[in-house]
C-alpha cells in the first residue's frame, strides 16, 4: 500500500477522549451528562463492548469504603506504597469512591446486599460485584448519552494547536476501513491504560497471551504523550500482581473471597507468620516478596489452600471466578471428581500501570498533564495508586468538571496542516516495502531485553546498574532498527505501532529504574546493588520527559510544590 | 489455540457486516475465510471470552492451549438478557457442570432500607 492509496477523513469534536476502557467510558458519560449541549467522540482501539481491563468483567469493586473514610483509604495507600505518593490525587479519589460505587449499580450493575441491606464485603475496602456485564453495561450507557463511538479506531499521535501549542487533537486510524483519522478537538482526556507485553511472558507457545494485565493494552496513550513532550512519573514502580500460576487469574477471589490461607510446600502458613511476626499487616508487594523468599529457601511451590471449602462454597468460588477470569475453571475442574484443593501462586510478569501501581502521567490535581489540553484519567495517569475502577471512575469526573469550568463557545484550534501530514505519514510507513522486519521478531527481543536485564519474573524482579546499563544499550540499538518493522494490513500497522510504543516505554522505564538509587517497593523496584530503602535521599518522585528525542530523568520533591531537582547524568 | 471454532456450527454470520466474533474480539484477531470465522494469531489471545460470550450460535469455546494443561476441557457462554449460561465440557464433550450467573438489573435492590 503505497501514499497514493492513502485516505485521510478530517472529523471535529469538543472533547475528544482516547481509549474507550474503564476511564473513557466514563468520562463521555460525565461529560454528556453534565453538558449535553457538548460533542464527545471516543477512539476505541477495540470496540468499546468488551474492550479493555473489563473485557472479561469483574467480580469485586475493590476500591469501596466499608465503614472507613477517606482519610483511611490515604493512609493505607500511603503505608503500601512506603510513603512516595501524591497524597492530594489519592484523597481526592477517596472522597468519591463510594459515589462511584452506587452509579454502577445505577446503570444495573448487581451489587449483590446482605440481609442488613448492606454491599456484601471482601474486606475493609473490597465488595461482592456480579460483574460479567459491567462492560457492555457501560458501553450501552456511553450509546445512550449520544457520544460519538470510534471502535476499531486506534490513536497513536496528539496533535498541537499552531498558535498556543495546547493539545488540540490526535491522528488514529480505523483497522476496517483503512482511513487515517485526523481529529480535532478543544480539550483532549487520554484514557489508554497501561502497558502489558514489556516483558517476557510466563507462558510458552500458544499460552503467550495469558497475562494478567489486558493483553492488548500497549501503553500508546503513555508513548503519545512521551512524544509530545508530556511529563511522566514513577515509571520505576512497576506493577507485579501475585496470581495463580499458568491460568494467571487473579488471587484476591481465592484469599479475600474466600479467606483459605496462602501456604507453602509444608503447609506452613508464610504469610500470616510474617505478619504475627512484625505484629502488622503486610503490604502489597512484600505478600509477592515473601512468597519468592520461600521460593528461594526451598520451600516452594506456594498455593492457596481451599480445602477447607464446603462444596457449596467451592461453587461459589467457581462462579466468582468466572465473573471475571473464566479460563481458570478449566484449570481448577479439571478432574471434576476433585476439584483443585491447592492452587498454586506466583508472580505475573511487571506492568507498566498507574491503577495498582502508580506509573504514568504527572498530574495536577483536576488531572490535566503537563501538556495544555491535555488530561489523564484511568490506569495512564500517575501518581496514586489503587485506584482500581471506582478510582479511574473518580479521576474522569474531576478531568471531565475541570474542562467543563468557564467552558465557552470557543475556536476550534487549529493545527498546522504540515503537522497532521507528517503524522500521518509516521504511521502509515510500515507499509514501505523496503521495511524488512516483523513486529514478533521486535517484540520477542524487546521481552527478551526487559526480562534479562530489567528484572523480569525469571530474575525475581531484581537488577542492578550494570545489567540496567546493558538494557539500556540494547534498547536504543532495538528502537533504530525496529523503525524498519513492516506491516501488510492494518491489523499489522497496529501491531507495529504497539511494539513501537512498548519500546519507547521500555526505555523510559530503564532510565526511571536506573535513577532510583534504593530499593523502595520490594519486587516492584529492586536493585541489588541498593538493596535498602534509602528515606533520606529518595522520598522523592522519579519523573521524566522526552526533549530533543533524548528521554531525561530528574527527581521531583515529594511535597507541593514539588521542586524538580534535575540529575546531573544518569549511570 | 484458547478459543475453538467448531467449523461445523459456524456459518460465518452471513447478514452482518463482520462476524459477531470478528466485531467484538479486544485483539482483533478473527476474520472470515469461505463463510466461515478464522482466528489470524491464536498465540495472542487472551482468553478473555467475548467472542465464546457474542456467538449467536455457541459454534465458539474456550480450552487452555495444551502447553499449560493436557485436560482438554471447553467452556461455554450464552448470554440471555438478564443472566449467562456457562457450561463446561470435558474431552468427549459430556457436560460437566452448568452455572446461571445474573448479569444485569438488581434482584439485591429490594433488600435496601430506604
Amino acid at each position: 500500500m503505497g501514499t497514493a492509496a492513502l485516505k485521510v477523513k478530517h472529523i471535529t469534536t469538543d472533547i475528544l477522549i482516547i481509549g474507550g476502557g474503564t476511564a473513557g467510558c466514563m468520562a463521555a458519560i460525565f461529560a454528556r451528562q453534565k453538558a449535553p449541549q457538548i460533542d464527545v467522540a471516543i477512539f476505541e482501539k477495540a470496540h468499546i463492548n468488551r474492550s479493555g481491563c473489563l473485557a472479561m468483567g469483574l467480580n469485586a469493586v475493590n476500591a469501596y469504603l466499608v465503614d472507613s473514610t477517606p482519610e483511611d483509604y490515604l493512609r493505607y495507600v500511603l503505608k503500601d506504597n512506603y510513603d512516595v505518593l501524591r497524597s492530594d490525587l489519592v484523597l481526592s479519589i477517596g472522597k468519591r469512591l463510594n459515589r462511584m460505587t452506587r452509579l454502577l449499580e445505577e446503570f444495573g450493575v448487581p451489587l449483590p446486599r446482605g440481609e442488613d441491606g448492606k454491599y456484601i464485603p471482601r474486606s475493609a475496602r473490597s465488595i461482592v460485584m456480579l460483574g460479567e456485564h459491567l462492560k457492555p453495561i457501560l458501553a450501552q450507557t456511553v450509546q445512550a448519552q449520544g457520544v460519538k463511538v470510534f471502535n476499531r479506531t486506534p490513536a497513536y499521535r496528539l496533535l498541537k494547536s499552531a498558535s498556543d501549542g495546547s493539545t488540540a487533537g490526535a491522528v488514529a486510524f480505523n483497522l476496517r476501513t483503512g482511513e487515517f483519522i485526523v481529529a480535532r478537538a478543544k480539550a483532549v482526556i487520554i484514557a489508554t491504560g497501561g502497558a502489558s507485553g514489556i516483558y517476557r511472558p510466563s507462558n510458552p507457545g500458544l499460552a503467550r497471551t495469558k497475562t494478567w494485565y489486558c493483553a492488548y493494552n500497549a501503553g500508546s496513550g503513555l508513548a503519545m504523550g512521551l512524544r509530545a513532550g508530556a511529563e511522566m512519573t514513577s515509571f520505576e514502580m512497576r506493577f507485579v500482581a501475585l496470581r495463580t500460576k499458568d491460568v494467571i487469574a487473579p488471587t484476591g477471589t481465592l484469599v479475600l473471597g474466600t479467606l483459605m490461607p496462602q501456604c507453602n510446600a509444608r503447609g506452613e502458613k508464610y504469610l500470616r507468620a510474617k505478619e504475627d511476626m512484625l505484629g502488622r499487616k503486610l503490604t502489597t508487594c512484600e505478600r509477592l516478596l515473601h512468597t519468592i523468599d520461600e521460593h528461594k529457601k526451598g520451600k516452594g511451590p506456594c498455593y492457596v489452600d481451599v480445602s477447607a471449602l464446603s462444596p457449596k462454597q467451592y461453587t461459589d468460588l467457581v462462579e466468582s471466578y468466572l465473573n471475571m477470569a473464566p479460563s481458570i475453571i478449566l484449570d481448577l475442574l479439571k478432574d471434576p471428581a476433585r476439584p483443585k484443593e491447592r492452587i498454586e501462586v506466583c508472580g505475573s510478569e511487571p506492568y507498566i500501570n498507574g491503577g495498582h501501581g502508580m506509573a504514568g502521567f504527572w498530574i495536577d490535581k483536576n488531572r490535566r498533564t503537563t501538556l495544555a489540553g491535555l488530561y489523564a484519567a484511568g490506569d495512564v495517569a500517575g501518581g496514586s495508586s489503587k485506584k482500581y475502577i471506582t478510582g479511574c471512575f473518580a479521576e474522569a469526573e474531576m478531568a471531565v468538571e475541570d474542562i467543563l469550568q468557564g467552558w465557552g463557545p470557543g475556536v476550534q484550534s487549529d493545527v498546522a496542516q504540515h503537522e497532521e501530514k507528517q503524522a500521518v505519514l509516521e504511521l502509515q510507513s510500515p507499509f514501505s516495502t523496503k521495511h524488512d522486519i516483523t513486529f514478533n521478531e521486535v517484540e520477542e527481543r524487546l521481552q527478551k531485553i526487559m526480562e534479562e536485564y530489567a528484572g523480569g519474573c525469571t530474575q525475581n524482579y531484581e537488577t542492578n546498574r550494570d545489567k540496567l546499563l546493558l538494557a539500556r544499550r540494547y534498547l536504543f540499538a532495538l528502537s533504530e532498527r525496529a523503525q524498519q518493522m513492516q506491516a501488510e494490513d492494518m491489523h499489522e500497522l497496529m501491531r507495529v505501532h504497539d511494539t513501537a510504543d512498548r519500546i519507547l516505554l521500555a526505555r523510559t522505564l530503564v532510565e526511571h529504574m536506573l535513577a532510583r538509587k534504593e530499593t523502595r517497593w520490594p519486587c516492584y523496584q529492586t536493585r541489588l546493588d541498593y538493596p535498602m530503602r534509602n528515606d533520606f535521599e529518595y522520598k522523592l518522585f522519579i519523573n521524566s520527559r522526552v526533549e530533543d528525542n533524548t528521554i531525561t530523568v530528574f527527581k521531583r520533591e515529594l511535597n507541593p510544590p514539588y521542586t524538580p531537582i534535575p540529575l546531573e547524568d544518569n549511570k | 489455540m484458547s478459543v475453538r471454532i467448531d467449523s461445523r456450527i459456524c456459518n460465518g454470520c452471513p447478514d452482518k457486516p463482520e462476524g459477531c466474533c470478528e466485531e467484538i474480539c479486544p485483539g482483533d484477531l478473527f476474520f472470515r475465510e469461505h463463510g466461515r470465522a478464522v482466528m489470524r494469531e491464536p498465540a495472542d489471545c487472551w482468553d478473555c471470552c467475548a467472542c465464546v460470550k457474542a456467538c449467536p450460535r455457541a459454534a465458539l469455546s474456550i480450552e487452555l492451549p495444551f502447553q499449560i494443561s493436557e485436560a482438554k476441557l471447553r467452556l461455554t457462554a450464552r448470554i440471555t438478557k438478564n443472566t449467562i449460561m456457562w457450561k463446561l465440557f470435558d474431552r468427549n464433550g459430556k457436560t460437566i457442570a452448568t452455572y446461571k450467573i445474573p448479569i444485569r438489573g438488581n434482584p439485591f435492590m429490594s433488600k435496601l432500607g430506604d
